[in-house]
């Protein structure tokens, strides 16, 4: 095993420095950011090629939390989830970046701090994930959360993203300090706050060793609101929709995919290698886990059927999936793997072609874009077969893959969650997971419909311009999900050795 | 636990009675009523006050106060850097720390700079 | 645990409340940032709190939650500052802070 120690810690100090360079420069270039974007963009591919590399070093199959290197006492450990994470993180950002100019000519919003916000927002993920300590997670959830803010309200004479600002501000300060208050307690319980320390003690339950049981699961228990406020878990999902309507629409592609998985993956690692030690304590937690996702999908599919907005349905459909993901881990209740998350694998195999249909789906919504206040409501899409073929062949790609239909991405990540969570033992929350993904085809469709059958708007053609980014970033994300969807083996198989081979 | 809640209550019960106790006092033993004036004036010794102090602050106060607040907060790290380098002075390990906190210093540096740039310091704008 | 911190954590959850209570009741965004600011800090008493009555260092306590008490200050001063800021921009466009009126964003 290759220790690279300090080189550990680059997939989040590559993206930082990168930021703040370019930040510096941000108040002194003219509304001519070419450049500006053009060396964001380019950052972001190294962020990407870093972890790729680090990741081809260690060799793509093996434990997942096999280390590839520690940095500061476990602040930063670096393994095979922090990578595939990492690499999520970037293709996230890069995603949105290509279409982020097109967005700002058409809203005519001239901000050159938006592309830097982007490289430092990956930095806060990486940090989030590649982190073995519960103060460092902290940190990293910290500096996303924050640079999201900025970057919601960066237009500041537009009262809608300011507005979405505001929101996304208080309800995410409320829920941070619901963290800061969970890490206190847990740090009563244990004495320590990294995760190894966190699972001895866990480990101690039975021993007398834990100082107290109920100060543990106060802490989990606010650790887990906290969580769900930032994945949008019902009954924590009221920001969702608003901030994904009034952000900026590149960034709430971002926002989506990018601080989903982030948090998912935080979740992954906090619950499978923190407190799955002990029966008891994993008796308390995984009813709530269950509870939690069985609300996000059939609220979160049930609300999304009465929108007019594409941005606000696309938020609606992020609340479903953040269901369907949470489902992923649930630990199984009997068998070899009683205790454990055997949907870890499922869980990031989803996070990935999520990504890929969702910021897809974004984009589209993003070109949308104009002064007009109903820019993305339902009656501008009517039609858009007839002008923009192609275009509207992506969206009902990535519609069809949010919706789980056969050779798609969306389908083959549906289809392994609910092949875990009936191998962790849970037929009926696999049923309820079908029954909602089932309600959920129907406003899709209502979509699809509008889009290949209505008629469209007279100028609907002269107002939709596809720069190049802006195709390169649909192709990219359209080949992505029938990849997914036709050789899941590709992403997958490495995925389930991994965790199977970690005793996942 | 006992003993310890037995001090909370007290000192809770102290946290209630004393300032019943102080407006008690003043209510009996202080002036019912100002006997001149100026008592009854902002500044109790006849200067009058130009207007009121309840109007509406320029909102620059507010932006000076929140980038004061930043650099302000940060400075709370460099306290317990200098203890400990202190006594690492010299080693490795004190020469790696000090790095580490001019790094610190110069991502700071760099929102000092941005904030320049984009001519928030600048009070008449 | 040398010692009981329970009379302090009882007193930081009780902030904790008063804190939640006051972002859930209250209308005014500045007040709800001072509510979130009090909700931080009750965190804060707590981490110190537990640091200073866990075992070790012959009895003084692990200074793990004291550092972390620094961590939050400054990261609650930079969340502050930006949360002040998207206050002000409201405030341009609004005049006023009441966040009632913000509602161009439902349904």
């Amino acid at each position: 095993m290759p220790e690279f120690q300090h080189f550990a810690a680059l997939p989040t100090l590559v993206p930082a420095a990168f930021g703040l360079v370019f930040l510096v420069f941000a108040p002194f270039i003219g509304s001519d950011k070419k450049w500006m974007w053009a060396f964001t963009t380019a950052a972001m591919g190294l962020t990407i090629l870093i972890p790729a590399i680090i990741l081809s070093k260690i060799g793509l199959y093996g434990d997942v939390l096999e280390t590839a290197g520690v940095a500061g006492q476990y602040m930063v450990r670096t393994d095979r989830l922090a990578l595939w994470l990492d690499i999520l993180f970037g293709i996230a950002g890069l995603l949105a970046l290509l279409v982020t100019p097109a967005y700002l000519e058409r809203a005519n919003s001239h901000r050159p701090e938006i592309y830097p916000l982007f490289l430092i927002a990956v930095s806060g993920m990486t940090a989030m994930v590649g982190s073995d300590h519960l103060v460092m997670i902290f940190v990293g959830l910290e500096v996303l959360s924050i640079t999201l803010y900025v970057m919601c309200g960066l237009a500041r004479e537009r009262a809608v993203q300011v507005e979405a600002a505001l929101k996304y501000f208080l309800l995410g300060a409320f829920s941070t300090s619901f963290l800061v208050f969970g890490l206190a307690l847990i740090l009563g319980a244990t004495g320590r706050l990294d995760i190894p320390g966190i699972a001895g003690a866990v480990l101690g339950v039975g021993a007398g060793t834990l100082w107290n049981e109920t100060l543990l699961l106060a802490g989990l228990a606010l650790f887990l609101i906290a969580f769900a406020f930032k994945v949008g878990a019902v009954p924590f999902h009221f920001w969702v929709p608003d901030v994904y309507q009034g952000a900026p629409t590149p960034v709430t592609a971002f926002m989506a995919a990018g601080t989903k998985a982030a948090a998912f993956g935080v979740l992954l690692r906090v619950l499978y290698a923190g407190f799955s030690g002990a029966e008891t304590i994993v008796d308390r937690w995984a009813p709530v886990i269950a509870g939690l996702a069985v609300a996000t999908m059939v609220v979160g599919n049930v609300l999304a059927l009465v929108q007019t907005r594409v941005k606000r349905l696309l938020a609606y459909s992020s609340v479903a999936h953040a269901g369907y993901l949470l489902l992923a881990l649930v630990p199984a209740t009997s068998g070899a793997h009683a205790g454990e998350i055997v949907g870890g694998p499922a869980l990031l195999f989803y996070l990935f072609t999520y990504t890929f249909m969702t910021v897809g789906a974004f984009i589209v919504a993003a070109l949308f874009q104009s002064d007009r206040e109903d820019a993305d409501h339902f009656a501008q899409f009517a039609g858009l077969w007839h002008r923009r073929p192609l275009l509207a062949a992506a969206m009902g790609v990535f519609l069809l893959s949010l919706t789980g239909i056969p050779p798609l991405g969306g389908f083959t990540g549906k289809y392994v969650i609910f092949l875990s969570v009936l191998d962790a033992g849970h037929p009926v929350l696999a049923a309820i997971m079908a029954i909602a993904a089932v309600i959920g085809a129907a406003y899709y469709l209502r979509v699809l419909m509008l889009m290949f059958i209505a008629q469209p708007e007279e100028d609907l053609a002269a107002r939709l311009v596809t720069p190049g980014p802006a195709r390169l970033a649909l192709a990219v994300a359209v080949v992505a999900t029938f990849v997914l969807g036709i050789a899941p083996f590709v992403l997958y198989d490495p995925l389930l050795t991994v965790m199977r081979a970690a005793a996942f | 636990m006992s003993q310890n809640l037995l001090a909370f209550s007290v000192l809770a019960a102290l946290a209630v009675i004393t300032p019943i106790a102080i407006l008690g006092l003043s209510y009996v033993a202080g002036p019912a009523r100002s006997r001149r004036v100026t008592d009854l004036t902002p500044y109790e010794c006849g200067v009058k006050p130009y207007h009121s102090a309840r109007g509406r602050f320029s909102v620059k106060f507010y932006l000076v106060a929140m980038l004061f607040i930043i650099f302000d907060v940060e400075a709370v790290f460099i306290y317990p850097w200098a203890r400990v380098l202190r006594e690492r002075a010299g080693t490795p390990e004190g020469w790696f720390l000090f790095w580490v906190m001019m790094i610190f210093l110069g991502v700071l540096t760099v929102g000092f700079v941005y904030e320049w740039g984009r001519g928030a310091l600048e009070w008449d704008r | 645990m040398v010692g009981d911190p329970g009379p302090y954590l009882l007193l930081a959850a009780v902030l904790f409340v008063i804190g939640a209570f006051g972002v859930i009741s209250r209308r005014g965004a500045i007040t709800i940032l001072m509510s979130i600011e009090l909700m931080l800090n009750s965190a804060n008493l707590a981490l110190i709190a537990v640091s200073r009555f866990l075992p070790g260092d012959g009895g003084a306590g692990v200074p793990d939650g004291q550092v972390i008490g620094f961590l939050v200050l400054a990261i609650a001063a930079a969340e502050v500052a930006v949360g002040l800021a998207i206050v002000i921009a409201m405030f341009r466009l609004r005049e006023s802070v009441d966040v009632d009126l913000a509602r161009l964003l439902r349904w």
